[in-house]
């Protein structure tokens, strides 16, 4: 099994913002990891952000972003209509050369420092809210396949966790975590230094099953590794 | 041949969305007698309105089998349906953790069996289940199934824990389940149907998904 949390390059620093420009920031101080050049969120449909419909935070030129919403390019983007509703991670590339207004549309975003390959992950919450997540690079079309399998499942886990820092931002009340008592259990354990392996043993558990727990768990308190989900699951009094 | 589509390519593939929902109907409602909404003879929930992704098995334009993807981060059906599954009012929520709900095979098509014993079309959609899973980069699937599915689950090769003591849900003993995503798990599903002698390396089955979709 991949372990997809404590390893993942875009999961190295607590996302919690206190404004939207830390999250510009944040996503700002991760351009080049991995050769990415670019990171977009596009929250479209979230009840804490109301009717400001379309709530961007990106790491692309102001001017870029005046021009697309000046000419409403969302409306052609195939990225926004056909990526969106989805949930399966959407690749650009195939298409780029479709019809002639969408490959304008590529050829004018590439003179404003947009990368030639990105992907971008459909996003969906617990409250039924939707976003998109997107990332693009300059890869050659070799690397870019290459990339897209070692890094895809590292954007979805940076995707959701940049959507629940911005729903936190942006909601009027704090949302508290939830454990359930097995989630509970293999926290406790690993605080006391125990491996999945041992835990498993010690709860009559598969390792599999711990490491969902675990795994979960840090996912439920917007923790990047198990030493912080420990952390944040004692400052809530989770651990009792 | 299996076929990827949200509900949002329903228009442009009526005829096999058609075939899915009337199977739906007649596998969980008439046979298994759940407490599910059945409209001129096909049946829907709220989670279809949501763009799931569907998994289908279809061979000369009829549908064998199928089932329902959504991502555990949104609504589902383990948190908003069967919470009790998991002792507690938690929720599990990854974005490495979608849910399959509605796995269901044509009784008609269930006559022709794999290596393994397990029928053709139930292989096929595990097939599909697990190199989709895979090739996005899952970690699990989680599913609440019928308790019966167990044996054959793991004759197909799957491996998996129960999360939770099993329930009466309609009736039926069900349960809720954690299933590992692996090239393991792929290759012992093919190798399984397949049987020792034609094992068909899982990049091949992965290309042909592809060409379907």
């Amino acid at each position: 099994m991949r372990n997809t949390s404590d390893t993942n390059p875009y999961l190295k620093n607590d996302l919690t913002f206190k404004s939207k420009q830390d999250a510009v920031d944040f996503l700002g101080n991760m351009r080049g990891i991995n050769d990415v050049k670019h990171f977009t969120y596009l929250g479209v449909n979230i009840p804490e952000i109301g009717a400001r419909r379309d709530y961007v935070v990106s790491t692309y030129s102001p001017l870029w972003a005046e021009r697309y919403f000046d000419k409403n390019y969302q409306n052609i983007d195939p990225v926004v209509s056909q990526g969106i509703t989805g949930i399966l991670p959407f690749d650009w590339s195939p298409q780029r050369f479709e019809d002639r207004k969408i490959k304008n549309f590529f050829g004018e975003s590439s003179e404003f420092g947009v990368g030639r390959q990105g992907m971008s992950i459909p996003i969906r919450g617990p409250s039924g809210e939707t976003a998109l997540f997107s990332i693009n690079t300059d890869l050659s079309d070799k690397s870019w396949k290459d990339f897209k399998q070692e890094a895809t499942p590292h954007i979805m886990m940076l995707a959701y966790y940049f959507h629940q820092a911005i729903i936190s931002l942006e909601s009027t009340e704090p949302t508290e975590p939830h454990l359930s008592p097995r989630q509970k259990e293999a926290l406790i354990w690993a605080s006391r230094g125990k491996t999945i392996w041992e835990t498993a043993a010690i709860l009559g558990l598969s390792t599999r099953t711990v490491s969902m727990y675990l795994s979960t768990a840090q996912v439920e308190l917007q923790a990047v590794n198990k030493v912080q989900a420990v952390a944040k699951a004692v400052r809530y009094n989770l651990l009792i | 041949m299996l076929l990827q589509l949200h509900y949002e390519d329903r228009p442009a593939f009526e005829d096999v969305f058609d075939q899915m929902f009337k199977l739906r109907a007649r596998a969980f409602y008439e046979r298994r007698k759940w407490s599910v909404e059945v409209s001129e003879g096909m049946e829907t929930d709220d989670f279809d309105a949501l763009n799931p992704l569907y998994l289908m098995v279809v061979e000369d334009g009829k549908l064998l089998a199928s089932l329902r993807l959504l991502p555990t981060t949104g609504p589902h059906m383990l948190a908003d349906i069967f919470p009790e599954t998991m002792g507690e009012k938690a929720v599990l929520r990854h974005p490495l953790i979608w849910e399959s709900t509605r796995f269901c095979v044509d009784t008609k098509a269930i006559e022709e069996h794999g290596a393994n014993g397990v029928n053709w079309a139930t292989s096929e959609l595990l097939i599909g289940l697990f190199t989709v899973a895979l090739e996005v980069g899952l970690q699990n699937v989680v599913s609440v199934y019928d308790l019966y599915m167990e044996r054959i689950m793991r004759r197909a090769g799957l491996k998996f824990d129960r999360l939770g003591d099993p329930f009466e849900y309609d009736g039926l003993k069900t349960v809720a389940g954690v299933f590992e995503v692996s090239q393991e798990v792929v290759d012992r599903l093919i190798s399984r149907q397949r049987g020792p002698d034609e094992f068909l390396p899982a990049f091949i089955a992965s290309e042909g998904l592809k060409n379907a979709s």
